[in-house]
């Protein structure tokens, strides 16, 4: 095999080579930014509020809780220090690792079912999550019995994925369109469960609503807790095996044949897209556009490598949900639910990016 | 075809079928190394099912196929694909990758997880666009090519695939007339330096100009396989196809009508 780089060749070569080379580098640059970017903001928003405390002394506060360091962190009163890291902190990462978790779900349906459509919210599982909630919220109210709300919305939202599957299994295989239709039975049967749920409750149904809006208020460490490691280990196991699912794209058919245990794959995704969903919404409620529009936005804009789509997508949904999170905290005087936020704007935004896509081109 | 040349896959009596119907019955033949097979056959009379079975994709139901001494389907799915790239008849992405950027996953069955695309991996996938005439829109979106510009993506990724066997389904279907020509030259330049490659063919001429042996499928059976001049005869259109044709031996032919009388199925 002769490999000789004449200068006549080495031009082109080096033109699309270098193209090549161009859009990896700008996923690079544009992860760092956004990494900068969501330190800086976290400091930021946790300065903030009804009590204002400055960038340097956030920043003070947290580094010496950080570092375990009591001499420095006696030099900050008790009550900012309580604010800064029990108050505010826990609700601000809970809002990143919420918006990493369901962009990167996102990303994951997205290749799974092979259609830049799909969202994490797809095959059902945020149905259950709201069903088990629901039940949960409503057995405290009438029986009085007392349930975790996140507990029952994770149990739920696992049910519900092993249903789908079950379903799609016996309906002929987990492709792509089988798992679509199969959850939306699951979810619609879900739906009018929830419907009844409502009903029953009655004049309590308030709870069950607000819940089901998806909101980020008074979140603990306790729902970090829960979050963080689901998120992160999850993520990170996606980019691991990110290099097969981009092959998945390519369809079943084609992936094998590029050497895919495509079986195991889509099941090792399917589980994992699942399990951050769940645990997304069992901590904050249905929080809608944030999976579906931050991996489009980016596929189309940066690439749709997934190694490269995934963490990105992460930062960059952590970033505008803790934003839009902290926008709702801050600028309205009665606090209005995340999840109706992000609805408001993404839906919008999400017409105009689709209009204007046309077949591939346009603006992302 | 007087030297004899190794066999790189044997198929050992296969069979399938759907249910009660069968749609294969007892297929066996050899493939030596550096020959461009086309299987041709009207439709249903198995040919994507043979198709599928001989490379990897389904299994049969009895017989197998041996590919330098290992059966095909106990191999592992990476490692097969090491040794087979296979080309389907338009394959729809709708992710916005660039064509270069799509070849470059035909590297994926060798590539080690994390492994940094060396200098040296991105040259070799520019010469084979260059060779397959893609390299023009190397940095074109997939999804903003034609369908014929996309098959010579498929096939510039199958070939980055650095494959024993090539396997076409249908893949030169979606091309116009220069663009197949074009295809076929490389194929066979191709086939020169020891590639392999079966194709499942609809188009019969190019099938009879640019092959070194037809295999041709009727009702499931093997009805004849040899040389082009051997097997498309006007017999073979009359009993498979149910046509009649004028035969200009070493150049094509003409489909000049209907047959009168279409043979009964084979009797399995």
């Amino acid at each position: 095999m002769e490999r000789v780089r004449t200068k006549q060749n080495r031009p082109a070569a080096d033109l699309s080579i270098r193209h090549y080379r161009y859009r990896k580098r700008r996923c690079f640059i544009i992860g760092g930014v956004l990494l900068a970017a969501i330190v800086l903001t976290l400091v930021a928003f946790v300065g903030m509020g009804a009590m204002r405390l400055g960038f340097l002394k956030t920043w003070g506060i947290l580094w010496a809780k950080l570092t375990g360091n009591a001499v420095r962190l006696s030099a900050f009163a008790a009550n900012e220090a309580a604010i800064v890291w029990d108050i505010r902190l826990p609700r601000i990462l809970c809002g990143i690792l919420v918006g990493m978790g369901l962009s990167v779900a996102g990303v994951i349906f997205q290749s799974l079912l092979r259609n830049p459509l799909a969202d994490p919210y797809t095959l059902g599982v945020s149905t259950g999550a709201a069903f088990g909630a629901s039940l949960a919220i409503l057995m405290g109210l009438a029986a009085g019995i007392v349930l975790s709300t996140t507990a029952m919305a994770f149990l739920f939202a696992f049910l519900t994925l092993v249903l789908v599957i079950f379903i799609a299994r016996r309906g002929g295989g987990i492709a792509s369109s089988n798992l679509v239709i199969s959850g939306i039975i699951v979810s619609a049967i879900l739906s009018s469960g929830l419907s009844f749920l409502k009903m029953v409750a009655g004049e309590d149904v308030g709870a069950i609503v607000f819940w089901l809006m998806g909101s980020l208020s008074s979140k603990q460490w306790g729902d970090v807790a829960i979050v963080a490691p689901v998120v992160l280990i999850g993520s990170a196991v996606a980019i691991i095996f990110a290099n097969d699912l981009n092959v998945m794209v390519l369809g079943e058919k084609s992936a094998r044949n590029l050497g895919v245990n495509t079986g195991r794959i889509r099941m090792l995704y399917l589980i994992l897209g699942s399990c951050i969903t769940a645990a997304c919404v069992a901590v904050s409620g249905v929080i809608g556009f944030v999976g579906l529009v931050i991996p489009h936005i980016l596929r189309f804009w940066l690439t749709p490598d997934n190694r490269m789509l995934l963490p990105l997508s992460g930062l960059l949904g952590g970033l505008l949900l803790s934003a839009a999170d902290n926008a709702t905290r801050l600028l309205f005087t009665s606090e209005i639910p995340v999840g109706v936020l992000t609805t408001l704007i993404g839906g919008p935004f999400f017409i105009y990016v689709f209009v204007k896509r046309r077949g591939g081109q346009g603006v992302f | 075809m007087e030297e004899k040349r190794a066999d790189l896959l044997r198929a050992e009596g296969l069979s399938f079928s759907y249910g009660d119907r069968r749609v294969l019955h007892d297929v066996s033949f050899t493939l030596p190394q550096g020959e461009y097979l086309s299987i041709i056959g009207p439709n249903g009379s198995g040919k994507s099912t043979l198709f599928e079975i001989l490379c990897g994709n389904a299994r049969p139901e009895r017989g197998q196929v041996i590919y330098k001494g290992r059966d095909v389907h106990t191999m592992d799915i990476r490692g097969r694909a090491r040794h087979f790239a296979v080309i389907h008849q338009n394959e729809q992405v709708d992710f916005p990758y660039t064509c270069m950027e799509m070849v470059i996953l035909g590297l994926h069955p060798h590539r080690a997880r994390f492994e940094r695309l060396g200098e040296e991996a991105l040259y070799e996938v520019r010469r084979i666009m260059e060779k397959t005439d893609t390299l023009a829109f190397a940095d074109k979106l997939i999804t903003q090519l034609s369908g014929g510009e996309r098959q010579r993506v498929a096939l510039a990724r199958a070939l980055s695939q650095r494959p024993r066997i090539l396997w076409m389904d249908e893949a030169m279907s979606d091309l116009d007339v220069s663009a197949k020509i074009q295809m076929i030259e490389l194929l066979r330049n191709l086939t020169k330096e020891g590639l392999t490659v079966v194709g499942v063919n609809h188009d019969l001429n190019t099938a009879y100009r640019f092959s070194d042996r037809i295999l041709a499928l009727s009702h499931g059976s093997l009805y004849a396989m040899g040389a082009p001049d051997e097997v498309m005869n006007e017999r073979l259109f009359e009993e498979v196809f149910g046509v009649r044709a004028e035969i200009y031996p070493g150049k094509g032919f003409f489909i000049t009508g209907e047959s009168v009388s279409r043979t009964a199925p084979a009797v399995f």
